[in-house]
């Protein structure tokens, strides 16, 4: 007879001293693990809570600018420096880790429109109602280092990638060498101002501009003529290029809504986001190239993820005016943002990260979170939790509003399909309906 | 005693570290149970070697089956075998793409025989041909392979335990483990062992009855005439004794040693690990039976009335109560796997319960006496029922049949599957534990002990081998080789913990309590995709096929036009009018319903000019429905 009983040493299981850590022995064994759907469900449904919980996005704002601010700019090497640029003309120089102003000049005579960086970041070009291009010196700014007047009112700038050229929207978009007083090359088509224009940073050559008279113009800064052009039904206030996929890039509109745009066919957007009640003023891409940012004339921000049609993440709070202008930081983690009542807001990206440093533990046990969320996102319950925002109250009605005259438009649309001969109201799709023509 | 098992993995070299190609003498694992001490061979489909393709990063280890097989023969088997069980993609626990731990996990993963994956089978893998977009496709596909790897890292930690199960083993044919008596196993085994067979003179309250906690630390001994007592029953420390001055019933752990529930003469009360009262619940009366759900923190209870009730004993509120309408409920135990509660009733049925139904989820005639008792094993797939017929019927609670049966020569009171599905019998003099449950052949008495008389409770004692039986004139601690887990998990449950993390515990269970909602027959449901049963679809098919017409109101706001001939004619345009649209709709929708009933049916038609001569069957075959 062969006999084993089962004992235990008690030494193999104890910590030797208080120091130690205590011993986990584990055994996977799934019987020993009952209720393994229930309770990563309920642990779904906690972690949904807690992230709502530990939602906290507004880290703190600068003040210091005496007119609304007008734009921003995050500098291409140093996370933490930031430039603004007011109504008033003023540009100033912000640390972001010290939330700081360091330096602040009286740039311009009338608002300070645009602003750009060079290759390096070394020098900053802004431009201004005064019609006059001011480069500025960023370790000396006392005094522009020079200052190229230019015949017409500009309203905005931005530089190449990678080669000491510039260009600038005014009534028409032109071509600027660094070292030259004088645009090398014209663009016009028919447009009466350019509202806003961006390089895109991969093909560094192509240049996108958005027109007052609604259109959206592409350009090779190597050709003497513009490439193509597409009219929408209203007006573009701002362009980003998709920093990972350099053939997309997004425009916000006039109409509340932003669109997506393939460089290559422009004659339908590739994506229609919706969400705001009230003009897009201005939008940023994530260095991702996963989301983007955008600040809206309701006075509100919104995150909207590129592949997605409706925001993920609204930031307002009660003294924010009209957010005129918005930037993504290049670590992807923090938005900034301007408004009208002379405040630069610094916000999480995440709205419930946990920022600075994360033990070990601490980062395993947040992307098991997140895995969690991505599991169990599509049960009511969890769903339900993880949507949830509070709106302010005119957003909420406006948003009621603006739903319900969809409705009633598409009803009608309905009424008359129904009432007349098959085929002649057709079903055309949102997407389609944004655009008037493209022309090549 | 026979030490052969525990030194085991002494002096075997570690596989991992051997780069050879090809291993020319079989080699014996680190991994692989030896096969002297168990009494089977290691069959050679359990040997793997490594083998790296020279040509291919993905390589993987392979199996192969005989040694005479060629080398050639071998590379083919090789790539055979590789298709069906991809290299994961991705490594779970770093959470980095597999490329850049592939190199390292080449040199030290060990193939990990399939035997020993069987048990962390998560089922079939779903089939990725019926999605529409290859994008969702391959997300399924590198889901499914997360799975498989997990499946195999989870049976690889097997390699750190650090403990092998007990058992009792005949070396001849003349010998019978059933002999053994306790005595001769007391002398036999290790002094720390030998301490965990005792008896307890317990003359004047009894009979006893008696629980161990979860983690097998704890024991709760409590007469039928009020003496309770509470000890760690390894170290033998009283906790706390005390006298209720009250029959009591029955008696049970809550989620942790620091609080007891006791079903006494009337109400049941709750104590705390030093005896002092802690609440009185009055909602539930004169209770039989009582069992805990932990993850839940239901206390479910059966009463004398027929009464079922859980009680969720973290808020403290009744979340359902149930007149079963059977009689008393003396017999009552919770199925392990899913939180129902299985109820044995004198007319010999055994219902199964939920909080959320009003009404058994399952019912069945399982003796054609009274119930007398009943277990359900840690998988929950098997089901032990007895009653006064003396007949033990073992029951695949899969399909609801008996799969196994056995005649006893008493009828018994009380029975108990160990964690290891020993099956432990007690009847009024006698404990019979059966090895074999729920298998193909017939269950084997595997030990037996008497008790002076009056058993009343048999129960395994988890993670220990060990059985305590509470009777008449005490209580017994008997040993029983092979009867518990040897592998706790720290997470789950802990026989070591420390008081700080009994605490930590206790906030981790609570955050993670279950909804009582969620209890059902089958407690993976929530992460299923709701697929409406045969009933609710036809239900909605009635819905569409025949429709009733609802009643319109409709008031006219003035009375303006035409005084109140007008008002109630313009009342009954609309109404009709309202009607109208709706009908309209209902038959539109018939109208496409039937057209998609009548596409289903199409594959089972037959054309009328079909090559096949008639059969007089032809009538049988569904005619299109014409809409």
């Amino acid at each position: 007879m062969k006999v084993k009983v089962l004992s235990r040493n008690p030494d193999q299981y104890l910590r030797e001293t208080k120091r130690d850590i205590p011993k986990i022995p584990r055994n996977y064994d799934p019987v020993q693990h009952p209720f393994e759907a229930a309770r990563e469900y309920v642990r779904a449904v906690n972690t949904a809570k807690l992230d709502r919980l530990f939602a906290k996005p507004f880290i703190g704002s600068l003040d210091g600018h005496r007119e609304g601010v007008q734009t921003l700019l995050c500098h291409p090497q140093s996370l933490s420096t930031l430039i603004s640029g007011s109504y008033d003309g003023e540009i100033r120089l912000w640390s972001l880790t010290e939330r700081k102003c360091l330096k602040a000049v009286q740039a311009h005579r009338g608002m300070v429109r645009s602003l750009c960086f060079n290759v390096t970041g070394s020098h900053l070009f802004s431009v201004g109602d005064d019609q006059n291009i001011n480069q500025w010196n960023i370790d000396n700014f006392d005094e522009p280092v020079s200052t190229i007047p230019s015949k017409s009112s500009l309203f905005a700038i931005d530089h190449h990638y990678n080669e000491a050229k510039f260009a600038t929207g005014g009534e028409a978009v032109e071509i600027w060498d660094e070292d030259r007083s004088h645009p090398i090359r014209s663009f016009s088509w028919g447009a009466d101002s350019i509202q806003a224009l961006k390089f895109n940073r991969v093909e560094t050559n192509i240049l996108a501009s958005c027109a007052a008279d609604r259109s959206i113009v592409l350009h090779d800064i190597r050709q003497a003529e513009p490439l193509r052009k597409v009219v929408l039904k209203m007006r573009s206030n701002a362009l980003c290029w998709n920093p990972m996929e350099a053939f997309l890039f997004t425009v916000a509109n006039e109409d509340y809504n932003c669109y997506s745009f393939d460089m290559r066919k422009l004659g339908t957007p590739v994506m229609v986001y919706m969400d705001h009640v009230s003009a897009v003023l201005d939008l940023d891409y994530s260095p991702t190239g996963r989301e983007f940012v955008t600040a809206s004339y309701d006075k509100t921000i919104r995150i909207f993820p590129a592949d997605k049609g409706r925001s993920r993440e609204i930031y307002h709070t009660k003294r924010m005016q009209r957010v005129t202008t918005v930037k993504y930081s290049r670590d992807d983690k923090y938005v900034v943002s301007g408004s009208d009542e002379m405040n630069i807001r610094l916000w999480k990206a995440h709205a419930s990260q946990k920022l600075g440093y994360l033990e070990p533990r601490e980062s395993a046990a947040s992307r098991y979170n997140e895995k969690l969320k991505d599991k169990y996102g599509h049960h009511p319950q969890v769903k339900r939790i993880l949507r949830h925002r509070h709106l302010p109250k005119h957003v909420y009605n406006a948003k009621k509003q603006n739903d319900e005259s969809r409705f009633s438009q598409k009803r009608k649309e309905g009424n008359r399909r129904a009432h007349s001969k098959p085929g002649a109201v057709p079903f055309v799709p949102e997407r389609k309906k944004v655009t008037l023509q493209e022309q090549e | 005693m026979d030490t052969r098992r525990t030194d085991m993995r002494d002096g075997r070299p570690f596989q991992g570290k051997d780069r050879r190609p090809f291993v020319s003498k079989k080699p014996v694992r680190y991994f692989d149970a030896p096969s002297d001490a168990v009494g089977h061979t290691v069959k050679e489909s359990h040997v793997y070697t490594r083998k790296k393709k020279a040509f291919d990063s993905t390589a993987d280890f392979v199996a192969f089956d005989d040694d005479t097989t060629t080398t050639v023969q071998r590379k083919q088997k090789h790539i055979d075998r590789r298709k069906p069980q991809d290299e994961p993609e991705v490594d779970l626990i770093n959470d980095v793409p597999a490329e850049r731990n592939r190199d390292r996990r080449l040199n030290d993963v060990p193939g990990v025989p399939k035997e020993k994956l069987k048990k962390f089978n998560r089922g079939k893998a779903l089939d990725a041909n019926g999605l529409r977009t290859h994008f969702h496709k391959k997300l399924l596909r590198q889901r499914e392979k997360k799975i498989q790897f997990s499946k195999r890292q989870a049976a690889r930690t097997e390699i750190l335990h650090a403990e092998a199960s007990g058992f009792l083993e005949v070396e001849d044919a003349l010998e019978d483990t059933a002999r053994v008596t306790q005595k001769d196993l007391a002398k036999t085994v290790d002094i720390q062992s030998q301490a965990k067979n005792f008896d307890l003179q317990l003359n004047d309250f009894g009979p006893y009855g008696f629980q161990y906690t979860r983690n097998g630390r704890y024991l709760m001994l409590f007469g039928k005439q009020g003496h309770v007592a509470t000890m760690d029953w390894i170290t033998k420390k009283l906790m706390c004794e005390f006298h209720v001055q009250e029959s009591i019933a029955c008696g049970q752990w809550l989620h942790q040693e620091t609080m007891m529930a006791l079903g006494q003469k009337q109400w049941v009360n709750i104590y705390d690990s030093k005896g002092v009262e802690l609440h009185c619940i009055k909602k539930l009366f004169q209770v039989l039976t009582m069992d805990f759900l932990p993850y839940h923190f239901l206390l479910a209870t059966g009463s004398e009335r027929g009464y079922l009730s859980w009680l969720d004993i973290s808020v403290g509120q009744m979340v359902s109560q149930f007149n079963t309408k059977n009689g008393r409920l003396a017999v009552m135990k919770k199925n392990p796997s899913n939180a129902v509660m299985h109820l044995g009733h004198s007319n010999g049925t055994v219902s199964l319960w939920s909080p959320n139904v009003p009404e058994p989820l399952v019912k069945f005639l399982s003796h054609h006496t009274a119930v007398r008792a009943l277990d359900i094993d840690a998988s929950g797939r098997y089901m032990a029922t007895t009653g006064n017929d003396r007949r033990v019927k073992i029951w695949d609670l899969r399909k609801y049949q008996t799969v196994q049966e056995l005649d006893v020569f008493q009828s018994p009171v009380s029975m108990d599957f160990s964690q290891t599905a020993l099956l432990a019998i007690g009847m009024d003099k006698n404990v019979q534990v059966y090895k074999d449950v729920g298998l193909t052949q017939a269950p084997q008495l595997y030990m037996q002990h008497y008790v002076k008389n009056g058993l009343r409770h048999v129960e395994f004692c988890p993670y220990e081998d060990v059985l305590g039986c509470g009777f008449s004139e005490g209580f017994s601690s008997l040993l029983i080789p092979g009867s518990g887990e040897a592998h706790f998990d720290a997470i789950e449950t802990n026989p070591f913990q420390s008081k700080r993390q009994r605490q930590e515990m206790e906030v981790h269970s609570l955050l993670e309590k279950i909804p009582s909602e969620l209890i059902g027959l089958d407690p993976s449901q929530i992460g299923q995709i709701h697929q409406p049963s045969l009933q609710e679809t036809l239900e909605q098919k009635a819905r569409t096929l025949f429709v009733n017409v609802p009643k319109v109101e409709f008031t006219p706001k003035y009375k303006a036009l035409g005084g109140s001939a007008g008002w109630t004619k313009r009342k009954e345009t609309v109404r009709e009018e309202k009607k109208r649209q709706q009908i309209k709709q209902a038959i539109a929708e018939r109208k496409k319903l039937i057209e998609t009933m009548a596409d289903e049916d199409e594959e089972a038609e037959v054309p009328a000019n079909s090559d096949r001569p008639k059969s007089v069957f032809d009538r049988f075959i569904k005619k299109k429905i014409n809409a």
